[in-house]
C-alpha cells in the first residue's frame, strides 16, 4: 500500500528488491488537497476535493485516513478540464490548468455540511453593508414574488 | 448557484483565472526524499492515530509519586487534539474576520537547528495548514470575495520550501562523506544523436559501457553529414537572438528620446551582461573555496 506513495520518478529508476538493498519508504508526501463546496449537491455522506493530477484514489485515501483520520468506504475521481478563454481583440487565447476532483464517501454513518466560512459577524458589519443586504433581500423577495405568479404582473 | 449570488460585485474579484497551487510541483518531485527503511516503524500507520490516555489504575502497583508524575506527563502534548474534517477548516472563532493574526515563516536558521524527526514532524503541521489556508482560498474565489490574510499561504509555503532545502542540504552533506561526490545520481553532458547536447543520469545496465561499443556508435555520437545542421541551428539561435536584440535597442532609443536622464544610465543589455560576468565570477569562487 505505501509503496504506491513513492514517487514514480524514483521507481523508474529502482533497483530490482534484494535483501541487500532495503525498501524505499516515504518519508514527506508533497500532495496538497483542497475541500471544497460542491456545486451541484451531494448526499450528505460525501466530500468533495480538489486534488493533484499525480494522486491517485489509493494515495487519497491512505492521506485522508492517517492524516486526517477520516474513514473513507469509497472514492471516485473525474479529471475537470480548465476554463478556456479568449480575448477577441488581441486573438489572445488562455486556459486554466486541468484537475483532478475527487468524491468520498464516508464510512460509518458520517455527515459532513460546508460551513460559510466567510459571512461576517453582525457586529462588525457597516451601515452600508447592513442597507446592501436589506435591498438584495427585498430583490430575492420580489424574484420570488414573480416567479410564484409565473412571470406575470402584480397589477394583472 | 453560489456563484451567481455576489452581492458586492465583480470589484472584489481576485484572479478567478489564477488558481492557487495545490501541488509543490515537479521540482520536488525531480528530487528524491527518500530514507531506506530503518528498524524503527516510524512510518507505521499507529503513529498517526491518537495516543490511548494513560489512567492511573495501570500505575495503582506502584505508589510513588514520581511514577505518577511520570505517566501523566507522557499524555501530555501540545499538538491539536481534534481530528477529523474540522483540520480542513480555520478555528471557528476567526471565521467570517477581515485579518487573522499569525506568525512568521519559518527561516532557515531556525528550521537548522532541529532534529530530522522535528522537521518530519513539522512538515505535517506545514501541509495540513497549508491545506486548510487552499481550501479558504478556494471558497473565497468561490464567494467572489477576498480571502482573510492571503500572506499566511506564502509564509506556508516558504516555510515549507526552506524545510526541503534544509533537509537536502544534510542529505547532500551526508553523501558527500559517504561517497564524494553532491548529485546522487551521477551524470554527464553528451551529445544526441541529432547533435544536441544534454545532461544523461547514467543507470546500472547489465554491461559496461567501455564494452558495448554499438550503443555507443548508435546513441552518444552523431553522424558526420550532421554537423551541417547543426551550424544551421545556431545560425537560426543567432539570428533569433539578433533579432531580438534589435527591438530592444529601438525600444531603449524611444524611451531616451522621452526621457533624456536615462542616457547617463547604463543600458538594460550592458547590465545583463555585467550581472552574468559578475555570477560566473561569483561560482568560480565559491569552487576555488570550497575544499572537501
Amino acid at each position: 500500500m505505501a509503496s504506491s506513495l513513492v514517487f514514480r520518478q524514483l521507481l523508474k529508476h529502482r533497483l530490482p528488491w534484494h535483501p541487500d538493498h532495503p525498501k524505499l519508504k516515504v518519508l514527506l508526501t508533497p500532495f496538497c488537497i483542497k475541500l471544497v463546496r460542491p456545486g451541484k449537491p451531494q448526499p450528505p455522506d460525501t466530500l468533495q476535493f480538489q486534488i493533484p493530477m499525480e494522486m491517485g484514489r489509493q494515495e487519497l485515501k491512505i492521506y485522508l485516513e492517517e492524516l486526517y483520520n477520516i474513514p473513507v468506504a469509497d472514492i471516485r475521481v473525474r479529471i475537470q478540464m480548465g476554463k478556456r478563454a479568449r480575448n477577441w481583440q488581441n486573438r489572445m487565447y488562455w486556459k486554466t490548468e486541468d484537475y483532478k476532483v475527487a468524491y468520498v464517501v464516508m464510512r460509518d454513518g458520517q455527515t459532513f455540511n460546508f460551513p460559510d466560512l466567510l459571512t461576517k459577524k453582525e457586529e462588525d458589519k457597516t451601515e452600508v453593508e447592513k442597507m446592501e443586504e436589506q435591498m438584495y433581500e427585498k430583490e430575492v423577495d420580489k424574484q420570488r414574488e414573480v416567479t410564484r405568479r409565473g412571470g406575470i404582473n402584480t397589477w394583472f | 448557484m453560489a456563484a451567481c449570488m455576489c452581492r458586492n460585485g465583480l470589484s472584489n474579484s481576485k484572479g478567478i483565472f489564477d488558481r492557487g497551487k495545490h501541488c509543490l510541483g515537479s521540482k520536488l518531485l525531480l528530487r528524491s526524499l527518500t530514507v531506506t527503511s530503518s528498524p524503527q516503524k516510524v512510518f507505521h500507520r499507529l503513529t498517526f492515530q491518537q495516543q490511548q490516555p494513560v489512567t492511573s489504575a495501570a500505575v495503582s502497583g506502584s505508589t510513588s509519586l514520581q511514577a505518577l508524575t511520570r505517566v501523566h506527563t507522557k499524555t501530555l502534548h501540545t499538538s491539536s487534539t481534534y481530528h477529523g474534517i474540522e483540520e480542513f477548516f480555520d478555528d471557528p472563532k476567526n471565521w467570517g474576520e477581515k485579518n487573522v493574526k499569525h506568525g512568521d515563516a519559518w527561516t532557515l536558521d531556525q528550521l537548522r537547528q532541529k532534529s530530522n524527526v522535528d522537521l518530519w514532524k513539522l512538515w505535517y503541521v506545514l501541509l495540513k495548514e497549508r491545506n486548510m489556508l487552499l481550501t479558504l482560498e478556494q471558497e473565497a474565489i468561490r464567494q467572489v470575495e477576498r480571502m482573510p490574510s492571503e500572506e499566511r499561504l506564502e509564509k506556508v509555503t516558504e516555510s515549507m520550501d526552506n524545510l526541503i532545502e534544509v533537509l537536502l542540504e544534510r542529505e547532500k552533506a551526508l553523501r558527500l562523506l559517504k561517497t564524494g561526490r553532491e548529485e546522487e545520481v551521477p551524470g554527464k553532458f553528451l551529445f544526441n544523436v541529432f547533435g544536441q547536447k544534454y545532461y544523461r543520469r547514467f543507470k546500472p545496465y547489465p554491461m559496461p559501457v567501455m564494452m558495448n561499443t554499438s550503443f555507443n556508435k548508435k546513441y552518444w555520437t552523431f553522424p558526420t553529414f550532421v554537423e551541417y545542421y547543426i551550424r544551421l541551428r545556431e545560425e537560426k539561435y543567432e539570428k533569433r537572438k539578433f533579432a531580438q536584440a534589435h527591438v530592444e535597442r529601438r525600444w531603449w532609443a524611444k524611451m531616451v528620446e522621452k526621457f533624456p536622464n536615462l542616457k547617463d544610465q547604463k543600458t538594460p543589455w550592458e547590465e545583463r551582461e555585467e550581472k552574468k560576468q559578475r555570477d560566473k565570477e561569483q561560482r568560480l569562487r565559491e569552487i576555488k573555496e570550497r575544499d572537501y
